[in-house]
């Protein structure tokens, strides 16, 4: 399958994408699915230490995140550290309710998502 | 000395006059006549006791010193009815209570009996006089009391239909019924926060904020409900000024400064014996709360511990639901997830729906082994006999290291990984063959204690030389990278001609203790 060659992946070639995810398969997924839409994929990385290193090395456009990570660390501050950093963030979460901070500044996946439901939502406005 | 006012030229005899004068001195009432011009005519030593004038000074005086000036006129008429009326003698009880004058001007309720008599073809009105106050407040504190019961009770069944929520405000309500029930000036309730150890106000009534700022969190041994939470029963000051807890220190001042002379904390202690929080009542003059008020504090500490307990469960409760439902949606994110991975890799149908069954099926084991240990942590060796099983005969497989339990989130990596293995050295390693064994051991980490973590070791031997893969494949990306992603880990995993070997290291966070 070649996602990429579909009209409506248009446009996303080359972007830097981070994944931050502490579920493995879940951020092996995600990292196939936007690579399969031609997204450049740092990560994924499975706490706030890992993606700040990843971030210095190479700055995203977009940021996947999930709001609990490794060993129950939460991204809140990372994800408005990347906020105020202008980094287009979309949180994938499994809670059912987020904080509306959160839902102000960034797009929400929640999970479990498909390949259609991540791209629909890049093609979103940013809020 | 009871004196009698005679009239001039009267002549009683002697005798019967001293007898009457003792009678009316050892009385316990007050007993008081008048003329019909209501002066007063007789005045025993209870009478003096009561108003505080000697009887040398009431003699001869108008009634009317002994009763308020409102109630003056109506005294009167009262009097005037009562020489009209057919009654000879009103007793204690049939009449409404009357209010008193000391000569200091305090007022007194009083119950009277009156009586008239005529004398010499005069009326003489003799009344006798107990002061109840005592009983009267007894009585307001009882009816408070009866009041405060009602109050509770209604706050009870309301937190029942409300549910949650609303804590703070019933443990405020139910501080203010401390309040009433113990005649308290000031009250407030703390509860202890389990991760600091110190007390923080989540009620009270009285108090201004720079008092509920300096009070704000306590530890143990500081003031009386510091204190009361380090002995862990209940502490009294009588007098703060007087109490080593705080004199020397600057509550003292903070105490003074609110117009605190004595305080009591009562511990709210759950019902499994556990200490929950602080119940304290303050008062603004040095005093001890009688027993009757301490009762009273007590079954009302029982009440807000129940309550503050049921709030608790409830909130695990909604925290497990919580959890249970995020738990949920991971599982479900995952299996998507292998799906896709297996779908990417599998040449035919066939080998994805046998990859992908194996694979749920091992996110399905860790989850009977969870749910078995009921959350608390999977045996290590139960773990990996449970994978091995399928492939165990008499002597192939060798299991064996210290009893340690893994977490929720190491289970899982664990069993994937295994899963994984196992997988493999069925297919191509030692399980493929009769003559293979697999050893799984461990040990404490690198120190030899369980401190550092554990060091699983996978060795295969006697079953076909290995050669390695020429591609990393989804099964040795899985064995390699899930476990430092997922659980800060570390895994080498070897194809060595004789075997596949793979050391797995877990970090201590990973392992539950002992004794829990």
């Amino acid at each position: 399958m070649a996602a990429a060659s579909q009209p409506s992946a248009r446009g996303l070639t080359g972007v830097r994408a981070l994944v931050v995810e502490d579920t493995w398969h879940v951020g092996e997924a995600l990292r196939y699915i936007l690579e399969d839409l031609g997204l450049e994929v740092a990560g994924p990385a499975a706490s706030v230490s890992e993606a700040e290193r990843l971030i210095a090395q190479s700055p995203p456009a977009v940021a996947f995140i999930d709001v609990q990570l490794r060993n129950g660390e939460l991204a809140y501050g990372l994800i408005e550290a990347l906020h105020e950093r202008g980094i287009r963030i979309i949180v994938t979460s499994a809670f059912a309710v987020l904080s509306e901070r959160v839902e102000k500044i960034a797009s929400i996946l929640p999970k479990p998502y498909t390949p259609a439901k991540v791209l629909a939502t890049l093609r979103q406005p940013a809020p | 000395m009871t004196k009698i006012a005679r009239k001039q030229g009267e002549h009683a005899p002697r005798s019967s006059e001293a007898k009457l004068a003792r009678i009316l001195a050892i009385a316990g009432d007050a007993i008081v006549s008048m003329d019909a011009q209501h002066r007063i005519t007789l005045f025993n030593e209870a009478a003096e006791r009561m108003f505080g004038y000697s009887s040398a000074e009431a003699l001869g005086q108008p009634i009317d010193i002994l009763i308020p000036t409102r109630f003056q006129a109506a005294h009167r008429q009262h009097v005037e009815l009562f020489a009209l009326g057919p009654e000879v003698a009103r007793r204690m009880g049939e009449r409404q209570e009357v209010t008193g004058r000391r000569r200091s001007g305090e007022e007194f309720p009083i119950e009277a009996s009156i009586s008239k008599l005529h004398v010499d073809g005069e009326l003489v009105y003799t009344t006798v006089l107990r002061d109840i106050t005592r009983r009267k407040k007894a009585e307001e504190a009882l009816r408070e009391q009866l009041l405060a019961v009602q109050r509770l009770q209604t706050l009870g069944s309301r937190f029942v239909r409300e549910g949650d929520g609303n804590l703070k405000e019933i443990l405020g309500e139910i501080v203010e019924v401390a309040i009433a029930i113990s005649s308290a000036d000031m009250g407030n309730m703390q509860l202890l926060d389990q991760t600091t150890g110190d007390l923080q106000i989540v009620a009270q009534r009285g108090f201004a904020q720079w008092w509920l700022d300096y009070w704000d969190s306590v530890s143990r041994g500081q003031g009386a409900c510091g204190t009361a939470l380090e002995r862990g029963e209940r502490v009294i000051i009588e007098d703060v000024e007087k109490s080593p807890i705080f004199v020397g220190t600057p509550a003292l001042g903070i105490q003074l400064r609110a117009g605190v002379r004595a305080v009591q904390s009562t511990p709210l202690v759950g019902r499994s014996g556990h200490m929950l929080g602080m119940f304290s009542t303050h008062y603004r003059t040095p005093l001890r709360p009688d027993e009757r008020a301490l009762r009273a504090l007590d079954l009302l500490a029982r009440q807000a511990a129940d309550l503050i307990e049921r709030e608790r469960a409830e909130e695990r409760r909604q925290l497990l639901i919580r959890e249970l439902d995020h738990r949920v949606k991971n599982v479900l994110a995952r299996v998507a997830a292998v799906a896709t991975h297996t779908g990417r890799v599998s040449s035919t149908k066939e080998e994805l729906l046998n990859s992908l069954g194996d694979r749920i099926q091992s996110l399905a084991d860790a989850h009977v082994l969870l749910s078995r240990s009921r959350w608390q942590g999977v045996g290590l060796a139960d773990l990996v006999r449970h994978q091995l099983a399928p492939y165990t005969n008499v002597g192939n497989t060798t299991i064996d290291g210290p009893k340690v339990r893994l977490t929720s989130a190491a289970t899982e990596a664990v069993v994937m990984v295994l899963c994984e293995l196992v997988t493999n050295a069925a297919k191509y390693g030692a399980l493929s063959m009769p003559q293979g064994r697999v050893s799984v051991t461990w040990a404490a980490g690198s120190s030899g204690r369980l401190s550092e973590g554990i060091v699983i070791r996978w060795q295969e031997t006697g079953g076909p030389l290995v050669t390695p893969p020429k591609r990393s494949g989804y099964g040795t990306n899985l064995i390699r990278r899930l476990i430092p992603h997922e659980i800060d880990g570390a895994v080498d995993l070897l194809f060595k001609a004789e075997g596949v070997s793979c050391t797995i290291t877990l970090p201590a966070e990973q392992l539950v203790a002992r004794d829990r």
